[in-house]
């Protein structure tokens, strides 16, 4: 006559649902609050966040080092690994990134070559892991001001524009002497946009 | 846009699956989402077309026209095949009917080539929709699609000439009368027989939102034209507006007389809702050996993994410490995936436990059992944490097999429980007076693990609100009432103990978990259920068996028992089926002491989605079963993580059955060991082990 099932997951979706509908915090802002700390004063390396797409800034501190690659994280739980300063992985944002490879982009940086092929692995909602593969371009430097944490900073500008069968990704990188990155604006996935990180001169390293 | 995002979708997913069944996918045409006719199958407005949709998508529609309405769950069961699950209400006080629908493209679009379908409309219910038809579809240009079919049975009904395929054999120029009044018979001997007509159609994709369609019907609506409407022309005219990526709204205007409308939501299992992202906190990074400072320990060691681990959502069960080997023995309370929380556990490990030790080994517990062990290389771990195929390196490297002994349990773990309320809904579906009833309450919920492998649980209900109590059928059924009187459990169990059990779990010897539970098992019955289960490793089958000896209990489902009492149980076969797939064959007695077998067939993605069908025959006589001849249903299951924002274990389990009569019922006991323990066993590991190192 009938068939049922308990669904208590309707309650909770509600929940889900009116999480979602909160509106989102202003960026700017928040920005603007963290970049007017005195980061000479901080007591551990930090780096700024700012998920572009996403809609969200912060202060992550170093949480571990595995050759050259560095793991920040956030107090909230958000995770980024960087090689050198190239994005290897991006974690506790939702979508994010399960690996990249960095040596190519830094190769070009160093001098090598200016077109090389890139390759970025992310995870479907299925758990399955996805391959992306592109071509990509690098060109500059050409000689900027930018914002760097709230101060200006005379640093060299460079573009990696690449392309693949499955899209496309820009990433912008700015370096100091020595080639070292210091800002950058990187693709994370289609889905989660770009993350532009700054490493706020001052602060210790 | 919809069109855009998902071939982007549709060229990465390729990119994955390169080489992998390729041929399989069958793309359709460029440019067009396959559209949903009225019965939530790919199709015009009333007509179908030889499309599918994205595989595993997985739709719910509700269409109405006069005083006809259709309900429907749909599911792209492969990239060809589609099925549909159907409840209509056929106006003017005829019925309520419940139906089955399954299409097969056999045939991809090609440059100058059709796409080819052929389909089954009604092939179990009790008819009133049986038709059958082979369907073709080609687009033109950009944005035209023309579809044209020939249709028997209800397709055959309006402009009717003599079947074609009499020229095969006489026979298929009549269409037998049904046989069966219960409905719930494969009538197949109608299939394909009697008149044909033809029908068709043309979408025309105006916009990347909006689709204008008309088509030629060739359903003369033989029971209800002239009685509920006006069938006055074989036209129909529609407008599809795929208002969101998941909404899509249609508005018609049918037969020439009449306004219809369709509202459709769709999701596709494989892909995240958007206000379902994952924010796992991240995990904390491996401490690469060398890097004491990072390894200080202010606690003792079992004390500062537990509380690591806890951070993680991950219970420590002891550890052990054996010169250059360490050993964690865990429970994953939060993951739905076992690889994450091993992955997690790994490098908690790391953090905390000496440089001299070169080998960690992760044991999963269930139930208080020990299921399986997951030995890893440190070094391997160091290395590949960020490379570029560090997943797969970690996997083929980390040692995965069976293990029947936990760890010593470390101080303070048993006992162990808690207490939850949690708010619950309980629905009721296709009762003949009222489609969908539900009641509402709170739920306490209790377990205790009062030693390893020994359980006890417990769960109250409290209705607050609801109409199920509405329910006055009385159940006619012949055979001992077991299921069928589930409304009286409704209306005197507005206080209801659902649950009140002990279950012990214990591995008797490698490849073998056994399980003895024994209480008020379920709502309706209480006494004691056993289980074996033997589950090989490295192989995608498992054999199971469960005996129970249980009584009915009293409708109120306090502590009283009725009189009737029943052994009951299952042998019951396990197989993973390439392409996700699941099979499952219990054969044994059921609760009305008849006796049977059940297959179910699933399709399982690795997230926990499971979407599937079963059906079970017994030695019941279809007269005594009762309408729908014999026990059947769809099932989904829907993980709690895959719309919340945290990791969860929790899945929400829905099962429709056309109808529930008394025929190959099975109990309902908690923790049925295969499903308990496969996601820690080596291939459910395998499976998820993408998110190791989430």
């Amino acid at each position: 006559m009938m068939s049922r099932a308990v669904i208590p997951f309707a309650l909770s979706a509600v929940t889900v649902l009116l999480a979602a509908c909160q509106a989102a915090p202003d960026v700017a802002t928040q920005r603007a609050a963290l970049v007017r700390a005195d980061f000479a004063a901080a007591t551990q390396p930090l780096i700024l966040a700012e998920f572009t797409e996403m809609g969200s800034v912060g202060l992550l501190g170093k949480g571990g080092v595995n050759g050259g690659v560095e793991s920040w994280r956030s107090a909230n739980g958000v995770g980024l690994s960087l090689d050198r300063g190239v994005l290897v992985r991006v974690e506790g944002t939702g979508p994010g990134l399960l690996a990249a490879d960095a040596a190519p982009t830094l190769a070009a940086l160093a001098g090598g070559a200016r077109d090389y092929r890139r390759s970025w692995r992310h995870l479907t909602p299925d758990a399955q892991v996805v391959k992306t593969d592109m071509s990509c371009t690098l060109s500059g430097p050409s000689a900027e001001v930018v914002d760097l944490a709230g101060r200006q900073a005379h640093l060299s500008g460079w573009t990696e524009t690449c392309s693949g069968p499955s899209g496309q990704a820009t990433n912008r990188y700015w370096t100091e002497a020595g080639n070292r990155i210091v800002k950058s604006d990187q693709w994370i996935s289609d889905r989660a946009g770009q993350v532009v990180i700054d490493v706020p001169m001052g602060a210790p390293r | 846009m919809r069109g855009r995002n998902v071939r982007v979708k549709a060229t990465t997913l390729a990119v994955v699956m390169a080489g992998a069944a390729a041929s399989a996918t069958g793309a359709q045409a460029q440019g067009f989402e396959g559209g949903r006719n009225a019965y939530g199958m790919p199709g015009l407005i009333d007509m179908p077309s030889a499309t599918s949709f994205d595989d595993a998508d997985l739709s719910i529609s509700y269409s109405r026209f006069q005083v006809e309405s259709r309900t429907a769950l749909s599911f792209q069961i492969t990239p060809r095949l589609t099925g549909s699950f159907r409840y209509s209400y056929i106006g003017a006080g005829l019925t309520y009917d419940r139906s089955f629908a399954l299409q097969y493209r056999f045939l991809d679009e090609g440059r100058y080539t059709p796409a080819l379908a052929i389909g089954l409309n009604d092939m179990v219910g009790t008819s009133l929709y049986a038709g059958e038809y082979l369907v073709a579809t080609k687009t033109v240009g950009p944005s035209l699609r023309f579809s044209a079919g020939i249709g028997w049975g209800r397709l055959g009904s309006y402009n009717g000439f003599t079947n074609p395929l009499g020229a095969i054999s006489g026979a298929f120029e009549t269409r037998p009368p049904r046989s069966a009044g219960r409905g719930g018979e494969f009538e197949v001997n109608q299939w394909f027989r009697g008149d044909a007509a033809f029908f068709g159609g043309v979408e025309w994709q105006a916009t990347d939102r909006l689709r204008l369609v008309a088509e030629y019907s060739s359903d003369a609506y033989t029971r209800t034209a002239g009685q509920t409407f006006d069938r006055a022309t074989p036209f129909n005219f529609g407008l599809s507006w795929q208002a969101t990526p998941r909404w899509t709204l249609d508005a018609r205007y049918m037969y020439g007389s009449e306004i219809g409308f369709q509202a459709t939501f769709a999701l596709n299992p494989k892909e995240r809702p958007h206000f379902g992202n994952n924010y796992d906190p991240a995990p904390p990074p491996v401490r690469v050996r060398g890097q004491e400072a990072l390894a200080v320990l202010d606690v003792p060691l079992e004390t500062a993994l537990a509380r690591d681990l806890r951070a993680q959502g991950i219970l420590l069960n002891g550890v052990q410490l054996e010169g250059t080997a360490a050993t964690v023995d865990i429970v994953n309370a939060t993951y739905a995936l076992d690889a994450q929380a091993v992955g997690r556990t790994a490098r908690v490990m790391s953090r905390l436990l000496p440089d001299t030790v070169d080998r960690f080994t992760v044991i999963l517990s269930r139930g208080g059992m020990s299921v399986s062990q997951i030995v890893l290389n440190r070094a391997t771990l160091e290395t590949q944490e960020f490379a570029l195929d560090g997943t797969a390196a970690a996997l083929s490297s980390a040692a995965i097999g069976d293990r029947t002994q936990g760890l010593p349990a470390v101080d303070d773990r048993y006992p162990n429980g808690g207490f939850a309320l949690l708010p619950y809904v309980r629905p009721s579906y296709f009762d003949p007076d009222n489609p969908v009833r539900a009641d509402a309450g709170v739920a306490v919920t209790g377990s205790a693990e009062v030693m390893p492998g020994l359980r006890l649980s417990g769960r109250v209900e409290r209705k607050i609100v609801g109409n199920l109590d509405e329910s006055t059928r009385r159940s006619d059924s012949v055979l001992p009432r077991v299921r069928s009187e589930a409304n009286l459990y409704d209306r005197e169990g507005e206080t209801a103990i659902t649950e009140l059990t002990a279950a012990w779990y214990l591995r008797p010897a490698p490849e073998l978990f056994a399980r003895v539970t024994v209480g008020y098992l379920e709502r309706m019955f209480a006494g004691a259920s056993t289980e074996v289960l033997w589950k090989p490793e490295g192989t995608p089958f498992a054999l199971g068996a469960e005996v129970n000896y249980v009584r009915q209990r009293d409708f109120n489902q306090l502590f009283g028992l009725r009189d009737y009492d029943v052994v009951t149980g299952h042998v019951s076969g396990y197989l993973e089926l390439p392409n996700d797939f699941h099979l499952q064959l219990d054969a044994g007695r059921y609760l009305a002491g008849d006796y049977g077998a059940t297959l179910s067939l699933d399709r399982e993605f690795a997230n926990g989605w499971r979407v599937g069908a079963f059906a079970t025959l017994t030695d019941v006589p279809f007269s005594d079963f009762g309408e729908g001849s014999f026990d059947k249903g769809i099932r989904l299951d829907i993980p709690m993580d895959w719309i919340g924002n945290r990791s969860s274990r929790t899945k929400n389990s829905l099962v429709l059955r056309p109808i529930v009569r008394d025929g190959g019922a099975r109990l309902d006991v908690a923790g049925r060991l295969y499903e308990e323990v496969r996601g820690a066993s080596d291939r459910g590991l395998t499976e998820g082990w993408g998110r190791f190192w989430q």
